[in-house]
């Protein structure tokens, strides 16, 4: 069983009368990419500052690597790196000067800084930047130098509060790839957004969250199990009688199946070679068919069935 | 790691282009314009020599007041410049007229004098001839009386006793236009006070991503604070130096005491306005960018009251609401200025700088105290 980095039990956090976690619970394990995952205003970053004893909170308690996490135990604190979600970085230093100057607050002594220093620019890719001034960066030029600031000393647990907001695709698969590769090298990592296809493809478990609550928690496949479609496939056929559709619905697992515009549309619960028994069928009955898609419910499914509402804003 | 924190708040300060305009650049820019400004007043204020005309009417003669009137027009500190081409009564009222001298005097039976309008110049013309005859009048009558104590007549006139006695103190310079230069530099010191505000807002986790950031951080956050108050201290001093040479290097502007003294005035004048900055930092949840206008604001209205704008205005102020003058900062390090100008003692300049000394350290022990909080209810 792998150790607790953090434990988070009840947790609730009030602002006059909006309740912005409602008896919060969570339990993050040594070597995972935790997701915390939900739409705006769901709790996110609000659970996120309470964990680093930023915020004050009304009940609960928060646990990080066995300590009770508390504003002055800078022994934890030497442990995390943090990637907020705003960018935290100072305009009048250059690119290098910035890592330096957050590594510092780390570590000591000079030469390993500078080592540490050396390497977060080549992680992120700056290395052609390093003279430069925040200023003059893009903005996932930015969003890079944000995650080598709070990333060159080498934490063992990494919080990322939404880091790719408003990145170009380019940058935001060089961020998420650099996570991945940050694990890999061994280090726990707590990652907020509201993207759930970032979420889905480097989180290893996630949490779900609504109005401050957790409302799910698995790894991807065990929250895709929660909902009852498990897979939809859409063959495009050019025409299907009522009599051959009722056989369609007849085959195992289905839960519904639609003929309209040309496209055959059926969702399934469950079960395995589903494509294959359809398509078998649709060769039996002699209906002509064109392209196949098969689609796996996504984390918006999940949300969707769980809260009645999209996770995504727009 | 306290060296650090200390030499990237000093670099980040003396980049940082808003605070490095208001604390040098605007000090420079308006001293430039003062000494503009002021050049003109300087000008009309140096005596110069009065030019005249004398004619002589019929060919009188009066050797005597050619006597005296030679006297008061030679040497260095002639009073008057006689215009030899004014050689009839015609060519000198036209000089008159055109304004090349400001009076004519007519040599007859009597003296007599032509001025073209009331002016200082022209009582002072009149003054010497009013003068000239009265002592002219005392002589012929003692002749008359009693030539005897002629001798002794002629040494009383010789003695001119003033009531008031001009006294230096310190040799210092009592030019009254120095004061605008002491409110300059009181200013550089003040705009100090943008520089303590961004290392409070740059500490605190509710007010900028990256006091967030610096708070998460396993370094106190009043070790954070004090390197980052020493290090803007250590800049806005500079730059009030650097405004001060340049007033003194270049514009030439005596302040009647050795630079070293000077720069005294002006350490602690900067701690004073960084702790200003600190203090007015450290208050609720404004931007930075309203805290800024406060803190501009603020040091323009103290500079107002210690005599900036209005020269006089220092006096107003010692008139009719004295305790201001004893707790402005402006006034303090105005005054201090003028202190070390005037006074042969340190009383009054010790005073002051004790005054800045604890105001200082009372607004730094209250930003510590509204900052040491390491929690925040919303952020």
């Amino acid at each position: 069983m792998p150790e607790t980095v953090v434990k988070i039990e009840n947790l609730v956090k009030r602002y006059k009368e909006l309740i912005a976690l409602d008896h919060f619970s969570l339990e993050i394990f040594d070597g995972e990419i935790f997701g915390l995952l939900g739409p705006n205003g769901s709790g996110k970053t609000t659970t996120i500052n309470c964990l680093l004893s930023l915020l004050a909170f009304n009940k609960g308690s928060i646990e990080i690597f066995g300590e009770k996490m508390k504003p002055d135990n800078y022994n934890i604190k030497r442990q995390i790196g943090i990637i907020m979600q705003n960018v935290a970085v100072i305009n009048e230093l250059t690119v290098y000067e910035n890592i330096d100057y957050f590594c510092g607050l780390y570590i000591r002594d000079k030469e390993q800084r500078k080592k540490c220093v050396q390497e977060a620019i080549e992680f992120v890719g700056l290395e052609d930047f390093a003279k430069f001034r925040p200023k003059k960066l893009s903005g996932g030029l930015l969003r890079r130098l944000n995650i080598a600031c709070g990333i060159a000393h080498k934490p063992k647990l990494i919080i990322l509060d939404e880091p790719t907001v408003a990145v170009d695709p380019q940058s935001r698969n060089k961020i998420l790839e650099g996570i991945v590769e940050l694990n890999r090298r061994g280090a726990t990592v707590i990652y907020t957004s509201h993207y759930m296809e970032e979420v889905e493809q480097i989180c290893t478990q996630i949490a779900i969250m609504d109005k401050g609550r957790q409302i799910a928690i698995g790894t991807k496949e065990e929250l895709k199990k929660q909902i009852k479609d498990t897979e939809k496939i859409t063959v495009e056929v050019m025409d299907i009688s009522d009599e051959q559709l009722c056989m369609v619905r007849e085959l195992p697992h289905i839960g519904e199946a639609v003929f309209q515009g040309g496209k055959l549309c059926v969702k399934y619960h469950g079960g395995k070679h589903n494509l294959i028994r359809l398509l078998t069928l649709l060769q039996e009955q002699e209906i002509k068919f064109g392209r196949v898609f098969s689609e796996e419910p996504t984390l918006n499914d999940v949300f969707l069935e769980i809260t009645g509402k999209q996770l995504r804003d727009n | 790691m306290f060296f650090h924190l200390f030499k990237y708040e000093f670099i980040s300060a003396v980049r940082n282009t808003q605070v490095m305009f208001w604390m040098i650049a605007f000090p420079i820019l308006l001293g430039t314009f003062f000494k503009i400004a002021f050049a003109d007043l300087y000008d009309d204020e140096l005596f110069k020599e009065i030019p005249i005309a004398v004619v002589y009417e019929n060919d009188a003669e009066n050797s005597a007041f050619d006597e005296a009137l030679s006297a008061v027009s030679s040497g260095d500190n002639a009073l008057f410049s006689i215009d030899k081409t004014a050689i009839d009564k015609t060519s000198a009222m036209g000089l008159l007229e055109s304004g090349d001298i400001s009076g004519v005097i007519f040599v007859g039976e009597d003296i007599s004098l032509s001025v073209k309008s009331e002016s200082t110049k022209a009582s002072i013309i009149k003054f010497f001839l009013d003068q000239y005859k009265m002592n002219e009048k005392i002589i012929s009558d003692t002749l008359e009386s009693d030539p005897t104590k002629l001798a002794d007549v002629i040494e009383a006139m010789n003695i001119s006793e003033s009531c008031i006695t001009e006294r230096s103190f310190t040799g210092g310079n009592r030019d009254p236009y120095v004061q605008y230069f002491y409110n300059l530099l009181a200013m550089s010191c003040l705009f100090g006070s943008m520089a303590g505000l961004a290392v409070v807002t740059n500490t605190q986790g509710n007010l900028s991503a990256i006091g967030a950031r610096r708070c998460t951080s396993p370094i106190h956050k009043l070790v954070q604070i004090t390197a980052g108050l020493l290090a803007v201290t250590l800049v806005s001093f500079l730059c009030s130096a650097v405004s001060l040479l340049y007033l003194i290097a270049v514009l030439k502007i005596d302040f009647g005491a050795p630079v070293l003294p000077l720069i005294g005035i002006i350490a602690v004048g900067s701690l004073a306005g960084i702790s200003m900055g600190f203090f007015v930092g450290s208050f609720g949840r404004m931007g930075e960018g309203a805290k800024t206008a406060i803190l501009i604001a603020v040091s323009l209205i103290l500079c107002f009251f210690s005599g900036l704008m209005v020269g006089n205005m220092y006096g107003y102020v010692q008139m009719y609401a004295p305790w201001l003058n004893k707790i402005s900062l402006a006034a303090l390090i105005t005054d201090s200025f003028y202190s070390l100008n005037i006074y042969d003692t340190y009383d009054r300049l010790l005073q002051n700088l004790l005054t800045l000394c604890i105001i200082s350290a009372l607004f730094t022990i209250g930003g510590f105290l509204l900052t040491r909080r390491q929690k925040y209810a919303s952020i």
